[in-house]
């Protein structure tokens, strides 16, 4: 691209010759990569549409007899993909929610308001990122049992749902903390300030100036844990019922079903249900994925 | 670049008024108070019974939890078992650790050189991350399925015959074709870290090496990784505590541990020993034993590869 | 005039009280209310249709009655489990066995309802529902003289071979171990793998070992190894290691099929059923789970495992178990449960299950399923013979017990210990399992 310095054209040299082999191998590699993982989804996709006797009879790469789109049908209501698909979105984005907004209230605080625990406590918060709910829910899930034992009333409470959306809103607390604040933190001083002359109380000013500055911020954080909240499985594991599970879960149990029923193509379409509305989103709001995974890890 | 460094205060001052100072305080005590219950409730709670458990002879029912002291933790070091399932979780974390790295360090790098589709390829490569760890365990177990899976009937098709091993049955494979699937994933993270870090990086710098008559080869690896190193100390620390406790992709893909306890691992023999024969001591021992592991690690990754980060 | 009606009053009176008789007989009258039923088995599956079949009767006959299906199996239980101890129990509950000493805490603790009386109350016909069962399966059901359980259908491990092909070519099931070999020699000669095998599931190919200790040892002495106290180690017999080394004969001899460790359960099956394997060792759940899916021309037979000349144990024991559902103490309505459980249990849906889905009965007089040769003479046999708890109750058991006993001889068949090799690690493992029972874990 040349580029003018007064009034001559100076060509700037680039050595291109050099670098067009390792240019293709690039692509090469790249294509090889990406072929591989949307031939692997197409296979998964024409698998779902064998019925069957024939997916167990006949190659794997051969093509459907015929087009039996009825699988997903099937898996939606008989396999119940339906009601494990409304209940991840009420556990996503319930738990997503309830945890940007108390993670937002108590960033504000500690990105903005001196007081003398203000490091501990952010410090405090982001000690959960060492500590993988994992290892630790176990007990946690025989306790709750072993109370709501003592009085039946408790027992909604203890066990399925809330120590669940609990547990839901606990793990992305260290993650919104951490992100909100730093966004809390860039904000100038100006607009209090202003606002404290104009006679605003505290509140008024997080709630009306401060928040609406971050609502990128606020939008992104949801959006990852909107996204990992979906696709969690192991609490979901401990605390759910199969009649109650989220789609992870669901699937897990309809594979464990396949392994002795062999009904394996409704498990490929629910799988297809599970994760297609996923990619959709993702592809349709990159950017914001991207600067919200991105923004937890790197400052700056 | 710094990262997750921690910055109390930070950029406030006092707003002069010290009556609005004081009435700014008063936000602090509610607004803190959710956020802190929950997580303190959830997260902080359930560590402290963990590992107070480990030292108790617990058995899931009711509030009797005999003290043990360090037995438990005896018991499972003298227990084949779960010896063997260290072993596999650390051979786990190693082999996955080596799948991951060249590969994304390569896309990662790839997505910020001036080449088409960038956008697309970027898509293929993170959307993995987007999926449940249950559906990509669930698909890498249909492409290793011997007899209905694509992977070996395309290697008959093509005439590698002897390639097509029973993947997730042959002992020798089976961990290192769970840990193709976990990386396969994970990669995603890695790929999007890695070209934000390297985008990070001024041109100028890589310019003048240029200029300087350096190839992309030597540019890269005397100039970029250095810089990267970073973001790759982040993500080794991650991957240190993403694959140490590694449960789906096991559970999911081998659901009896393998041939052999082949893939059994901790996170594993830990959820059989708490929820089939209600061993808690035993089981929390073994995730606190997890849990330090892990913290320790972090620890001395974070150390030893303190000295390379070069902040600019 | 005066005697007279108190003499009419006096039969009127007796007439009612011997009307009323079978009334008290019965008890109080049965409740509707909510029912919570266990269930094995998948919505849609033959079983649980034959359930809620039961079910929706029961909402008939007592009116209010509400019966929801809970999945009770063993991806459940701990959740079920958990729920017993928490005072929220199912009504009817897969959970007590007999012959299986790891649920023996469950009666102990007081957590499951005493049946006898209920067991041994005299119906109009004069028979009681606990003579309804064939004794052979009576051990199942009680505990310490008492009826905790009652059994809906029975589980014996058989040799599965594929009929057809057997015919067409000459060849009989085994009655030796010897023959064993000679067959599989034959069938392997003919292009056809002579044993499917599911590797990625330790206790199926631990049907194989269980088998052979139990021919070549004895049941007494597996026994006194997986859950005695005197440190025994598998050297002390030597027979344990002449099961091991028949076992290994088999992988020796090529005769399991190719990939035999990447099968799980559906590819094993489809292995048989489509004639690439010509045996399985299996439960008999396989006539039922299959029904549906035995592809035409084809012809199930079973046969029970073969026997081993001059060795120690009961070379006819059979290994099965009969499934034996309870009713929680804590039942919110005990009396609607125990009367679901009399009809689950009863000799006409027996029967229906038999006919319909090939199960095997714990009924006496019921018809065994038809269609699959060799069927009707294995409870026939059992009655003679030892009837053992499969997997030696290992499936219970606690500290991984299982897996002690069972990977090392998985390890073994993959060629990577030698018969030895693997004896000494189950007695390694075994020492931890001790170790953490004797810590009274």
């Amino acid at each position: 691209m040349p580029t003018r310095i007064g009034n001559t054209a100076v060509i700037r040299r680039r050595p291109p010759l050099q670098f067009r082999p390792g240019r293709l191998v690039v692509y090469v590699l790249l294509s090889l990569f990406s072929l591989s993982a949307i031939a692997a989804f197409a296979w998964v996709f024409m698998i779902s549409l064998k019925s069957t006797p024939e997916f167990l009879s006949t190659s794997p790469w051969a093509l459907p007899q015929k087009l039996r789109f009825t699988n997903f049908a099937l898996a939606w209501q008989k396999a119940r993909i339906g009601s494990y698909f409304l209940n991840s979105i009420m556990a996503a984005s319930v738990g997503a929610t309830v945890s940007i907004i108390v993670s937002a209230l108590a960033a504000y605080v500690i990105g903005r308001i001196p007081f003398r625990l203000n490091a501990l406590l952010g410090n405090y918060f982001l000690v959960g990122y060492m500590i993988p709910l994992m290892l630790t829910v176990i007990p946690l899930y025989f306790l709750l049992a072993s109370i709501s034992s003592a009085n039946a009333y408790l027992t909604p409470l203890m066990i399925g749902w809330g120590p669940l959306l609990g547990l839901y809103v606990a793990s992305g607390v260290p993650f919104n903390t951490f992100v909100l604040r730093g966004f809390f933190e860039s904000l100038p001083t100006e607009m209090e300030e202003a606002a404290a002359i104009d006679g605003a109380t505290p509140f008024r000013t997080f709630w009306q100036i401060m928040l609406p500055l971050v609502t990128t911020g606020l939008a992104s954080a949801f959006l990852v844990n909107f996204l990992s909240l979906w696709n969690e499985f192991f609490l979901a594991l401990i605390f759910l019922k199969k009649e109650n599970a989220t789609l992870p879960l669901g699937l897990f149990y309809m594979a464990q079903r396949a392994e002795y029923t062999a009904q394996w193509t409704d498990l490929f379409a629910a799988v297809l249900i599970t994760t297609v509305p996923i990619l959709i989103i993702f592809a349709l709001l990159q950017k914001q994925v991207y600067r919200g995974m991105t923004q937890g890890a790197l400052k700056g | 670049m710094r990262l997750m460094s921690f910055r109390g205060g930070g950029k406030t001052r006092p707003l002069g008024d010290s009556g609005y100072a004081h009435s700014r305080l008063r936000l602090v005590v509610p607004f803190l108070l959710p956020a802190f219950i929950i997580y303190t409730a959830f997260s902080i709670v359930p560590l402290v019974l963990t590992v107070s458990s480990s030292f108790t002879n617990w058995q899931g029912a009711g509030m009797n939890r005999p003290f043990y002291g360090l037995r438990n933790y005896g018991l499972i070091f003298m227990d084949p078992q779960f010896l063997h399932a260290l072993k596999n979780t650390l051979i786990f974390a190693v082999v996955g650790g080596v799948m991951v790295f060249p590969p994304s360090l390569f896309i990662g790098w790839a997505l910020t050189q001036n080449i088409r589709f960038k956008a697309f390829y970027r898509y293929i490569a993170i959307a993995p991350l987007m999926m449940s760890v249950v559906v990509v365990a669930l698909l890498w177990k249909f492409l290793y399925n011997p007899v209905f899976g694509p992977i070996n009937s395309l290697l008959r098709l093509i005439g590698l015959r002897a390639l097509a091993l029973p993947w997730l049955g042959d002992t020798r494979t089976t961990l290192p074709a769970i840990a193709l699937a976990t990386a396969w994933q994970q990669s995603g993270m890695w790929i999007l870290l890695i070209s934000a870090g390297l985008q990070r990086i001024p041109p100028d710098i890589r310019e003048a090496a240029r200029v300087d008559g350096a190839s992309e080869w030597r540019t890269f690896w005397n100039i970029t990784m250095p810089l990267l190193w970073g973001v790759l100390r982040l993500l080794l620390i991650l991957w240190i505590i993403v694959s140490l406790q590694v449960f789906a992709q096991v559970y999911v893909m081998v659901p009896h541990g393998g041939v052999a306890a082949s893939a059994e691992v901790v996170t594993t023999l830990m959820y059989n020993r708490a929820f089939q024969s209600n061993q808690l001591g035993i089981a929390t021992s073994m995730a606190t034993f997890l849990l330090v592991a892990i913290f320790v690690l972090s620890l001395l990754t974070n150390w030893f590869t303190k000295r390379q980060v070069i902040e600019f | 005039m005066r005697q007279r009606i108190v003499r009419v009053a006096l039969v009127m009176a007796m007439v009612l009280l011997v009307g009323l008789v079978p009334l008290c007989g019965q008890g109080k009258a049965i409740k509707g209310g909510p029912l919570e039923v266990g269930v094995l088995w998948e919505e849609g599956s033959p079983w649980y249709d034959l359930v809620k079949g039961i079910g929706d009767q029961m909402t008939k006959d007592y009116p209010g009655t509400q019966v929801t299906y809970t999945f009770n199996n063993t991806a459940a239980r701990p959740a079920i489990e958990t729920r017993m101890k928490a005072g929220n129990p199912l009504d009817v509950d897969f959970i007590f066995d007999g012959m299986d000493a790891n649920t023996y805490s469950w009666i102990d603790q007081g957590y499951l309802l005493d049946l006898t009386s209920a067991m041994n109350q005299k119906r109009a016909d004069g028979t009681t529902w606990k003579s309804d069962f064939n004794p052979l399966f009576l051990p199942s059901m009680t505990y310490k003289g008492k009826i905790y359980a009652a059994p809906q259908q029975v589980y014996t491990w058989l040799l599965h071979y594929n009929k057809k092909m057997f015919d067409d070519w000459g060849l009989t099931p085994p009655k030796t171990w010897d023959d064993m070999l000679k067959l599989c020699a034959a069938i392997k000669a003919k292009g056809v793998a002579p044993i499917a095998v599911t590797g990625q599931v330790n206790f199926y190919v631990g049907m194989w070992w269980d088998s052979l200790v139990q021919r070549y040892v004895g049941s007494e002495k597996a026994m006194e190894y997986l859950y005695g106290t005197k440190g025994m180690k598998l050297s002390d017999d030597p027979g344990f290691l002449k099961a091991a080394q028949a076992m290994m004969k088999l992988v020796d001899l090529g005769y399991l099929i190719d990939g035999w460790q990447g099968t799980d359960f559906t590819t094993a099956q489809v292995y048989f059923f489509q004639g690439k394997a010509a045996m399985m060792l299996m439960g008999s759940w396989l006539m039922t789970e299959m029904k549906d899916s035995i592809p035409d021309g084809f012809q199930l037979a079973v046969a029970p495992f073969p026997a081993v000349s001059g060795a120690n144990g009961r070379q006819d024991a059979i290994f099965g178990r009969a499934l034996s559902w309870s009713v929680p103490a804590k039942s919110k309505n005990p009396d609607l449960a125990v009367e679901f459980l009399r009809r689950f249990t009863s000799k006409s849906i027996s029967q229906t299950a038999s006919t319909q889905l090939g199960s095997m009965s714990p009924n006496m007089g019921v018809t065994p399923p038809t269609g699959i040769t060799g069927a009707d003479m294995v409870l026939k046999n059992a009655q003679k013979s030892e009837f053992i708890f499969y997997n030696w109750a290992l499936a219970t058991a606690k500290f991984g017990a299982m897996a002690a006993w069972y990977d090392p001889i998985v390890e073994m068949w993959t060629g990577k210990l030698t018969p030895q090799q693997a004896l000494a690690k189950v007695d390694a493992n075994m020492t931890s399992v001790r170790a953490q029972r004797k810590a009274g874990m």
